[in-house]
Order: structure tokens, then C-alpha cells, then sequence
């Protein structure tokens, strides 16, 4: 039974490297990337507030959206983002339309905080 | 460097709770005492920075240092009334202890090579563990935004030992650096690996048994998992301490390991949810089971009754917890109170059905497969000596698992089971390695 296993951890040792390897060669082509670290710039920004409105016209049924939308919530903890709720005086609007966004901004009466180079906005609601 | 001394502070006083509690006739060897200290250690300087949140409901690093500092330098003063031996005393290691500690940091490499290629660990790392940690580190009293309902896909309902550990490492620093994170799960790896090897070479003196760590280690999934900075290793690893103190009571005699026993189920219910019913489990079976065999049934109560009041402090961050801060699950639809029934067989099936699937994937290099083989080929010697507990426990555990999957409605259980199955026996993989190994040799 011994051998057995010893083969298995010679086997999946061997088997590991390689994996490991190719893992290491496809990094050099497609490099690291937090989708959280696009919200940093806001984090300076936000002055204590508990909440922020994300809002968004992307699916979050979607992984790669969810994941985007969860990275983003770990990048600006301990501040709660608060899914398409508008009801905040902070607001990001992360659109992949921007005229949607800008929309959107006419609509609520938003004034314009920061906007990134990556096309988020950042915006507060006046008055509230 | 700074990240050194919580380290340290961290492995000595855990190294010390094991040397107050055990006397020194029944003390296991220096090498099991390390590493076994490292992972109580994770735990009590977790505990006490825990108990900032009681007195200042919040996390203050002054008092968290300080409070630990204290606590060493009490079980210090303890240990030396205690037979202390400290741990580069001569003779304390002999040969194959040194081998195989060389051996386990070889093994480690390709968990630390994996975990540096995802520093921020996996889904479950940022969107649950390490974010319960920034809040708790970042958040002054507003720590608890971490429970807020709008934080729904983050497992509000989750209890958070990880996040302290690295919490209490990120109070030297002042700063909720990614490094930690990522070196704490291969820190447990490297603690799971040398439990399971000095464990079972406490209870069988042969070199063969490293065999054990290298088994586990030697698995691609087990390496993503293990360094994807996730709490399942952490439940695993805890289980596995209370085996083998389980173990070591029924060989030694000594209610000492059943100290250690109780301290490890309470810690594993402040891990997560599953650790949670682990652990009542495991606490049922093994407690039943000290009961039912001891001589004097009054005198085993009594002693179970001091013991259980010896270990609360453990179990205290989950009291809390459960009690005062724990929200209601929002990802809980139970299916057995629905007007329409219909969902729950097909639930069932599917759970049952992907069991099956996930115990031969090839993805686990068919460890499963060889372990049940071990296991059944051992036959009357698996189930010897108080070994028995241990598929009693993973039985009822994995009913209980493919319970929940069946009952709890809210998730589709496809994505479910195909998302968080592998996790739960991921977990139990240190506990069926010390399982087959003590039926085998």
C-alpha cells in the first residue's frame, strides 16, 4: 500500500511542476490583474461615509461581473458598496456604456467627483 | 521583517498552552510540539486579539500586543513549574525530525509558488475571508459593516478565526498588507503537513510516515486550495488536531489531550459555518464515546464537566458570536417549510450523484480511490482503538453536508455542489490521511 502512495506522491509531484510551469510561462503573457485595484483612486475619496452606491448596467449573474463587483468591495473596505442603490449620498457608476452613465448622472442630479481613467465615475449626490 | 516577531510571539505561546496543559510524562516529542504549537498558537493569538472587540469594540493593536505579550509571559511562569523544555534543548530532535522538517519546507515550494502567482488568493479569499479582516482591521467600531445585509454575497453568517490570525499579524505592521494574507495560508499548509507527520511518527516511530504530508502535498488541487488564503484547511487541519488528541488519550491516558481535544473543536467552530457543525459533531461522537467507555460513569461526568469549563475560552468567540452578532443567513431558503416539495429529491439525487462524480475526478490523483483501497485493506485495524470515531464523524458530517444541499433552496445545485463540494472534502483530507495511515501501520 506504501508503494502505492509513493507512486501517487512521485506521479502528482511530477504532474504539479508542470502544471506549475505552464502556470508560471502563461503569467509572462497575461500578467496579474486585480480588477479591484481600478477602484483604488476612489478609496481617498470617500471621507468616512459607511455606504456607497455602485451602480452599474453590467449583469452580476455574470461571474467575470460578479468578481469585478466583489474586488471592488474588498479594494474600498471597511466602506459598504450597496448594489444599484442610489439612495447614497456617494455614488460610483461603473457603466460599459458611459452615455448610459452620464444618463444616469443627468437624471439624479449628480456632481461629478473624480473620474477614472478606466471610465468609472465618481459622484455625489448634492443635497443629500 | 516586522512580521517576524508576531510570528514568533505567535508559535511560542501556542508551543507554551501545549506544555502547561501536557505533563511532561506523556509530552509528545519537541518537533510535534512545534508545530502544533504554531496552530494553537494561530488560535490563541487570534482569541485575545478577539477580546479587543468585547472591551473597545474595536481593534486596537496596543492592546492586542500588549494583551499577548502578557499572556506570554504568564504561560511562561506556567510552563516552567511545568517541566518546560524549551525547543533546541539537546537531544530534543533526533535525526528523522530534521529530515522531515527539510523535506515538508521542500514541499511547501510549489504551494508558496502557486499562492505568489494569485497574491490576493481566490473568489472566497477577497470576497469573504480577507474582506471580514479589512473590516475588522480597518473599521474602528464600524467594524460591524462586516454583518451588514447589503454585504449578502460576502457569508455575513460566516464567524472569522482567519481574519484575526491575519489581523493580529497586520497589528505589528499598521497596514492590511496582502503578504500576510497570502504567507498565512501556507503557514497552515506547512502546520497541517507537520502535524500529520509528527502526529502519526508520535504514535508510530517510523520515517515511512511522511509519507502522509507528501501525499496530501503532492496534489495539484490540494495546492491551489490550500494557498487560495480560503478557511477550509483551517477546519481540516483543526480536525485533525482533535483526532490525533484523541488518539494520544487513548494510548497515553492522560485527560491533558483531551484539553487539547476540546480547545481544538472550539477554535474549529470559529472557523466557518461547516467547521461549526464539525465541530458539535465531532464533539458529540468523541464525548459519547469517552463517556460510554470510562469505568465510572459519575467520575468520567465530572471530568468531562471540568474539561468543557478548562476549554470555554475556546468556544467563547463562537458563543458571542452566535449569540450577540451573527445576522440571519440571507442565502437560507428552507426547502422543507415551501408549499411545493418537489425540488428536494432532485436536490438530493444531484448532491448524491455529484458526490460520486467529485470522489473519482482526476483532478484529486485518484487519492480517494487509493485511500478507501487503504482503508479496506486494512480491515478490522481501521477500526480499532478508538479509530472507529473517525468515519462516524465524516459519515454524519457529509450526511449533514448533502443535508443542507438538499434543504437550503436558495442556490441552484448544480452551481452549488459544482462550486463548494470539493471544498468540504478538501477539508477532510488531513483527517483520511491520519485515518489510513494509523489502520495501515
Amino acid at each position: 500500500m506504501l508503494a502505492i502512495i509513493a507512486a501517487a506522491v512521485l506521479y502528482g509531484t511530477g504532474c504539479g511542476l508542470i502544471e506549475l510551469c505552464s502556470m508560471y510561462a502563461q503569467r509572462q503573457t497575461h500578467p496579474f490583474f486585480f480588477e479591484g485595484d481600478l477602484f483604488a483612486g476612489v478609496k481617498g475619496a470617500t471621507g468616512g461615509e459607511k455606504y456607497l452606491g455602485y451602480m452599474t448596467d453590467r449583469d452580476i449573474n455574470i461571474d467575470k461581473i460578479a468578481m469585478r463587483f466583489t474586488q471592488a468591495q474588498f479594494a474600498l473596505a471597511p466602506v459598504i458598496l450597496d448594489f444599484n442603490n442610489s439612495n447614497h449620498r456617494l455614488l460610483i457608476l461603473d457603466f460599459q456604456d458611459l452615455k448610459q452613465a452620464v444618463a444616469l448622472a443627468q437624471k439624479l442630479q449628480l456632481k461629478l467627483l473624480k473620474r477614472s481613467p478606466q471610465g468609472l465615475l465618481f459622484a455625489e449626490r448634492p443635497g443629500s | 521583517m516586522i512580521y517576524i516577531l508576531p510570528w514568533l510571539i505567535s508559535i511560542l505561546e501556542g508551543f507554551l498552552v501545549l506544555t502547561v496543559l501536557i505533563p511532561k510524562a506523556v509530552r509528545p516529542r519537541m518537533a510535534l510540539l512545534i508545530f502544533w504549537g504554531s496552530l494553537v498558537g494561530m488560535a490563541t493569538t487570534a482569541l485575545l486579539t478577539f477580546t479587543s472587540l468585547i472591551l473597545f469594540n474595536k481593534i486596537v493593536p496596543a492592546y492586542a500586543i500588549g494583551i499577548n505579550i502578557a499572556a506570554l509571559t504568564g504561560l511562561f511562569l506556567l510552563a516552567k513549574k511545568n517541566d518546560l523544555v524549551l525547543p533546541f534543548t539537546k537531544g530534543s530532535w533526533d535525526r528523522i525530525d530534521l529530515i522531515g522538517v527539510h523535506v515538508l519546507i521542500l514541499f511547501l515550494i510549489p504551494v508558496i509558488l502557486h499562492a505568489l502567482l494569485y497574491p490576493q488568493g481566490g473568489w472566497d479569499a477577497w470576497s469573504c475571508w480577507n474582506l471580514k479582516a479589512k473590516f475588522l482591521f480597518l473599521g474602528d467600531e464600524g467594524w460591524r459593516g462586516m454583518l451588514d445585509p447589503a454585504l449578502w454575497r460576502s457569508n455575513t453568517a460566516y464567524p472569522f478565526l482567519l481574519p484575526l490570525i491575519n489581523v493580529w499579524y497586520w497589528c505589528f505592521g499598521g497596514e492590511p498588507v496582502s503578504t500576510v494574507t497570502l504567507a498565512t495560508s501556507c503557514r497552515i499548509t506547512l502546520v497541517m503537513a507537520g502535524i500529520l507527520f509528527f502526529g502519526l511518527k508520535e504514535l508510530n516511530n517510523k520515517i515511512s510516515m511522511l509519507l502522509a504530508p507528501l501525499w496530501a502535498l503532492s496534489i495539484m488541487f490540494v495546492v491551489k486550495l490550500a494557498s487560495s488564503q480560503y478557511s477550509d484547511l483551517l477546519v481540516g487541519v483543526w480536525l485533525l488536531s482533535a483526532l490525533l488528541s484523541y488518539k494520544l488519550f487513548i494510548e497515553r491516558r492522560s485527560s491533558a489531550f483531551l484539553a487539547v481535544m476540546l480547545l481544538s473543536l472550539g477554535f474549529m467552530s470559529f472557523t466557518k459555518s461547516e467547521g461549526l457543525v464539525l465541530a458539535m459533531i465531532s464533539l458529540a461522537v468523541l464525548g459519547m464515546t469517552i463517556l460510554l467507555s470510562a469505568e465510572s460513569r459519575e467520575k468520567a461526568l465530572a471530568a468531562w464537566k471540568s474539561l468543557l469549563l478548562t476549554s470555554m475560552p475556546a468556544f467563547l468567540p463562537t458563543i458571542i458570536f452566535q449569540l450577540c452578532w451573527a445576522p440571519n443567513s440571507h442565502t437560507f431558503i428552507n426547502g422543507l417549510t415551501a408549499a411545493d416539495h418537489s425540488a428536494l429529491i432532485p436536490r438530493l439525487q444531484s448532491s448524491l450523484v455529484f458526490l460520486a462524480i467529485e470522489l473519482i475526478s482526476p483532478k484529486w490523483n485518484a487519492f480517494w480511490v487509493i485511500a478507501a483501497g487503504g482503508i479496506i485493506l486494512a480491515g478490522a485495524k481501521s477500526f480499532r482503538r478508538g479509530l472507529w470515531v473517525i468515519p462516524v464523524i465524516l459519515i454524519a458530517y457529509i450526511i449533514s453536508v448533502i443535508g443542507v444541499y438538499t434543504i437550503n433552496t436558495f442556490f441552484p445545485i448544480i452551481w452549488w455542489v459544482s462550486n463548494t463540494l470539493n471544498r468540504i472534502l478538501f477539508a477532510l483530507i488531513p483527517a483520511v490521511i491520519f485515518w489510513a495511515f494509523t489502520a495501515l501501520l
